[in-house]
């Protein structure tokens, strides 16, 4: 049976629910934080393969429209048993998303994501359609080392991130399978360091990244989240037309919640990520980059899906 | 702006190695021209690539007025790469190796394909990109560099003695 991350208002439990989106979302964060620098050179055109608003060292300010799309082809549950979608049931997502980055001091920039989502879901006998403002983040990054400038250092830099609950949350879902819902419903925060290095051709990347979400309370109920782990790998190759591709890996762990303050060890939470991104430069002021990412099939408490994006972008120097 | 940049310099003395067989310290290349322009280098770096050809029609129309000279400043930097790096590219100056960036620590350069001017007396007069593009290269671009040069030949300030460039980051030591 298909397990679906925003179907009741008591859906506060376990979860592969909001776990899910969480899940996608911080695989989305850790993109947006991640990565490289300047163009055409490994360190450079890597941050666009990588990171979808990365300001190059060259760029002062980036806006973008970001598509996504993802099918759900399954869960895991708490067991890290795989239960594939049930006959005739499943879900589409579909996410635009503007995106705006701004540099603020030679080596810092803010980025400010506002999505907006549209879901399908369908059971036999019935299908729900639902979408609206998503939960809007804001993320900031600050480059103490870029990469490639030292020959002994690689790049270093300070990631932080903030969720805000502007969607609509699992128990605001108004419509039958809840397609409506389109937020986790809580604050969240991160916290993490980017690592990165290049030479020649190559781009090294990574980042570990701590995310809390503060509690929240439904009814009479009320979850207090573990703190959620989460780290990122990429490797790639930047051609000299300043096209870039990747691999790229995310695992995450969310540590098991307490509700009204019992710890429910069920609701910890795992999933890996494997990804393909790229960038291709149309113009020295407008990139179109792309990532298809899937879920492996281990884990816990999270709904498997595919996801693919695209960004159309435009740059300010 | 302009003042800072007339303060900047105390050019190194230092004898660095160069393609053409003779040593060069910034200094004394400054001193020995009226104009002098110093062109970073960077052998991975694409913007660079791109922007050779422009390097040299840019050599080529200032030749007689201009001294032209090119480092390399980034680690690793040898005297064998950048001899075969001056005869693929067919550039008509030499090309310095600086592995320790020297000359980028004096003229304050953190990225590949900066062109710094220098007058007579080894004030920076202007600093910053050849052109405003990098590798998709169009006809419909700023001659950043050149614009500089016909102004200071003419006896005039450049409009804008401070750009960006819009090369690779140098890697340093």
């Amino acid at each position: 049976m298909m397990r679906s991350s925003r179907t009741t208002s008591s859906d506060l439990s376990p979860s592969p629910p909001s776990g899910e989106r969480v899940g996608v979302r911080g695989f989305l964060l850790c993109l947006l934080l991640f990565s490289s620098h300047a163009y055409a050179q490994a360190c450079c055109a890597g941050t666009a393969a990588l990171s979808p608003a990365r300001l190059t060292p060259h760029e002062d300010a980036a806006v973008a429209l970001e598509l996504r799309t993802g099918l759900q082809q399954g869960s895991l549950d708490s067991a890290s048993v795989f239960h594939p979608n049930a006959s005739k049931s499943g879900e589409l997502d579909l996410t635009q998303s503007l995106v705006g980055t701004l540099r603020v001091l030679r080596n810092a920039q803010l980025s400010l994501v506002v999505p907006v989502s549209e879901s399908a879901r369908w059971v036999p006998g019935l299908t729900d359609f639902g979408g609206g403002l998503g939960d809007v983040s804001l993320a900031a990054r600050y480059d103490f080392l870029l990469a490639g400038e030292s020959a002994r250092l690689p790049g270093l830099a300070l990631l932080v991130g903030a969720l805000f609950p502007t969607g609509r949350a699992p128990e605001r879902a108004l419509n039958p399978l809840g397609a409506d819902a389109t937020g986790q419903g809580v604050w969240q925060g991160s916290l993490g360091l980017g690592v990165e290095q290049s030479v020649g051709h190559v781009f090294l990347q990574s980042a570990a990244l701590v995310q809390q979400r503060l509690p929240r309370t439904v009814g009479a109920v009320t979850q207090s989240f573990g703190a959620t782990f989460s780290l990122s790998l990429a490797a790639g190759w930047a051609f000299d037309s300043g096209a870039a591709v990747a691999v790229t890996g995310n695992s995450l762990l969310s540590l098991p919640s307490r509700i009204n303050g019992v710890l429910a060890s069920d609701t910890l939470q795992s999933r890996t990520t494997l990804g393909l991104s790229g960038a291709l430069p149309l113009t020295d002021t407008w990139r179109l980059q792309g990532s298809l990412a899937t879920q492996l099939p281990f884990g816990r408490n999270e709904l498997l899906s595919t996801t693919l994006t695209l960004m159309l972008l435009r740059t300010w120097t | 702006m302009m003042t800072l940049l007339l303060l900047l310099t105390a050019l190194p003395s230092t004898q660095l190695p160069g393609t053409d067989g003779k040593a060069h310290a910034l200094a004394t290349e400054a001193s020995a021209h009226a104009w002098t322009v110093v062109l970073f280098f960077s052998r991975e770096c694409p913007v660079q690539r791109a922007h050779d050809a422009r390097l040299l029609a840019l050599a080529h129309d200032f030749a007689g007025r201009v001294s032209f000279i090119a480092v390399d400043a980034q680690a690793g930097a040898t005297l064998e790469a950048s001899k075969r790096d001056v005869e693929a590219r067919g550039y008509p100056f030499p090309l310095v190796v600086d592995a320790d960036g020297t000359w980028a620590d004096a003229l304050e350069v953190r990225f590949s394909t900066t062109v710094v001017v220098l007058d007579g007396k080894g004030r920076v007069r202007y600093r910053g990109g050849l052109d405003d593009q990098r590798v998709k290269l169009s006809d419909d671009f700023t001659p950043l560099a050149r614009n500089a040069l016909e102004r200071l030949l003419a006896g005039d300030e450049p409009e804008r003695v401070e750009t960006k460039a819009l090369g690779c980051v140098l890697r340093r030591r």
